[in-house]
């Protein structure tokens, strides 16, 4: 008997362990934190491709970019959707002055900014939602590869230029890679954006984002309070 | 844990601090002020704007022009020593500014001083716009 007790006790510590090895989920980075974006890609990020290389644009949202910035040049900027008080849309919404917090659950990525509070929740799953109607933020969803959070996003409504002035339309297609890099203190997002219908092909943009200290807090900013910088020129050009 | 791209330098504090210390480019373009000029302006504190989305300090100056002077949020502000306190009406004040480029006595304020010989900061030096991409 107690040959035999101990002989089911180890197979069953055996099969335990077994089980346990097999159901255990690799481990996975966190990427709960507030991030700024690193000065150094304040001005770049989401403008221009990382190789170096032009923003391949077709001829309509070439000339849009020329004229704008032609009107910069001359004092007249065209101005971004947050001089509206609009939704700039998460590219645009990384740089800038402002922080962001990444709550980071087993369900969802969920992106919140101090501008103006918004809050953009990104779902781990396999397939898009289906009769996609044009959002401000798209329809995101999140996957696992390796290290890395891909986020892939379709379903944008054409109402969100990457910074004022760089045009996309409703097909446009982004996938965006998240990964922790020198040892998590900084958090690097490399976009591909992908649109036939503003862009002659798919080109990648990177930034990257300093963690704040612990106990760094989001605060409280909401732009239309007194907004005294509504411009003559209007998000395409002088009304 | 994955290497860095390329090394960064010490990503301390100080470059957040950099990054709120009131830069007026978070809402809107800085087109709109002349980078290429700065005034000083001697004068006299008539109110500080403590708002969204940008913080205004009004100052009446000694030849008496009313200038509207444009400073980041109260929630960037707040995270360099900035409050709602810092100024009050009638205080003397010598402030910095890049003026309007359309010549509206209004402009970006760069820094104000105080007759306690304080000086508040409010324009930390902007980024030089990177030349190319990141070296990979």
């Amino acid at each position: 008997m107690r040959l035999l007790w101990s002989w089911a006790s180890g197979a069953l510590a055996a099969l335990t362990l077994a089980g346990l090895a097999q159901a255990a989920p690799a481990a996975h980075p966190n990427f709960d934190g507030v991030w700024l974006v690193d000065r150094r890609y304040n001005v770049q990020a989401g403008t221009a491709p990382m190789d170096g290389s032009p923003v391949p644009f077709l001829e309509w949202t070439k000339a849009l970019k020329e004229a704008s910035v032609k009107s910069e040049a001359a004092g007249l900027p065209w101005s971004a959707n947050n001089q509206r008080c609009l939704v700039a849309g998460t590219l645009r919404a990384f740089k800038g002055n402002f922080p962001w917090e990444m709550v980071h659950t087993d369900k969802a990525l969920i992106l919140l900014f101090e501008e103006d509070g918004r809050v953009n929740p990104i779902p781990f799953r396999d397939h898009h939602k289906k009769h996609l109607k044009p959002t401000w933020y798209g329809d995101p969803i999140a996957r696992w590869d390796g290290d890395t959070v891909v986020v892939d996003t379709i379903g944008f409504n054409e109402k969100t230029p990457f910074v004022s002035s760089t045009w996309h339309t409703s097909a446009l297609h982004t996938v965006m890679r998240y990964r922790l890099i020198n040892d998590g203190k900084n958090l690097e997002v490399r976009t591909t954006i992908e649109d036939p219908g503003a862009y002659s092909k798919p080109w990648e943009t990177m930034v990257v984002f300093n963690r704040m200290p612990p106990g760094y807090k989001l605060r409280d900013y909401r732009c239309i309070e007194n907004n005294q910088d509504l411009p003559p020129t209007g998000l395409f050009g002088p009304e | 844990m994955s290497k860095p791209l390329f090394a960064f330098a010490a990503l301390t504090g100080a470059a957040a601090l950099a990054a709120t210390a009131g830069s007026a480019s978070a809402h809107h373009s800085y087109a709109m002020f002349d980078a290429q000029v700065t005034l000083t302006v001697p004068g006299t504190v008539v109110s500080w704007d403590w708002t969204n989305p940008h913080s205004f300090l009004q100052v009446i100056s000694e030849t008496g022009q009313h200038w509207s002077l444009e400073a980041a949020s109260p929630s960037l502000l707040s995270r360099n020593g900035v409050t709602r306190n810092t100024f009050k009406p009638g205080d003397k004040v010598t402030v910095k500014l890049h003026p309007r480029r359309d010549k509206t006595e209004g402009g970006s304020l760069l820094s104000a001083t105080l007759t306690d010989g304080r000086t508040v900061l409010f324009e930390a030096a902007r980024p030089p716009r990177p030349a190319e991409a990141p070296a990979q």
